[in-house]
């Protein structure tokens, strides 16, 4: 009886917890190339990112053919870098990726921020 | 209200253009994920991402004393809504649940996003005479 007063408990400071979030926390994903894997950690650890996951993935760019002989090929494989963190803070990132990472040119990485509705820890 | 899109101010027109932007996952059986690359790409999208994953489903499968797994990929694309939409209609349709490829997608909404060109490229005049 007392285990489920206090799972009642539990629930409602998550569901009161998730209330106040509002869109305010975000799910951020970075897609780059290996060779920035060590820098980009190191700029999200900086800014007090939490929760950082690694993944490796590969891009499905299409070169043609003389790009590819003359060896101007973005690289294949990638890495994929998540983390869960407030607004202010993927706005810091976001910055930084634009003005650090050069991600506003084409081939270097990509970013985005999809809204956390509901979080538990 | 549309995505916020991070560009370093070169192009502000983007966010009016593309609108909402959507970051689909596409979950298929290992060996499809090329299949399912060219079938995105076929309905719109740009590019994807391939990742490695292993699949759990309802019942705990051991076979001697080792866990058995369904090994899969994931393809993560981002794409504006309507793209995003056919995308995931092309993927049921040519890969979907019923195929070997045993593909099943969902999307999520992008609120922020940096470092892509999601306005489609103009027609050229000779596709244009084709349409």
């Amino acid at each position: 009886m007392k285990n489920e007063e206090q799972q009642t408990q539990n629930n409602q400071n998550i569901n009161q917890n998730n209330q106040n979030l509002s869109h305010k926390v975000y799910y951020l994903v970075i897609i780059a190339g290996r060779k920035q894997k060590n820098a980009l950690l190191t700029m999200l650890t900086e800014v007090g990112a939490p929760l950082i996951n690694t993944l490796y993935g590969r891009g499905t760019v299409k070169t043609g053919y003389l790009m590819n002989l003359l060896g101007i090929v973005s690289e294949e494989n990638k890495v994929v870098i998540t983390s869960v963190m407030t607004d202010v803070k993927t706005d810091t990132v976001m910055n930084t990726l634009v003005e650090k990472f050069g991600f506003d040119k084409p081939n270097t990485g990509i970013a985005f921020a999809v809204p956390v509705n509901g979080l538990s820890y | 209200m549309g995505c916020r899109i991070e560009d370093g101010g070169a192009n502000n027109k983007m966010e009016e253009q593309i609108g909402k932007v959507r970051v689909v996952y596409i979950i298929v059986n290992a060996g499809h994920a090329d299949e399912v690359t060219e079938i995105i790409r076929s309905a719109g999208a740009g590019g994807a991402t391939i990742m490695n994953a292993r699949g759990e489903g309802a019942l705990h499968e051991v076979f001697m004393g080792i866990t058995v797994d369904a090994e899969k990929e994931i393809i993560l694309c981002v794409a504006p809504d309507k793209i995003a939409d056919q995308v995931m209609s092309a993927v049921k349709e040519r890969a979907g649940i019923k195929t070997p490829a045993h593909g099943v997608c969902f999307s999520m909404p992008v609120d922020r996003v940096v470092g892509m060109n999601l306005i489609p490229a103009k027609p050229t005049e000779k596709e244009e005479h084709n349409a």
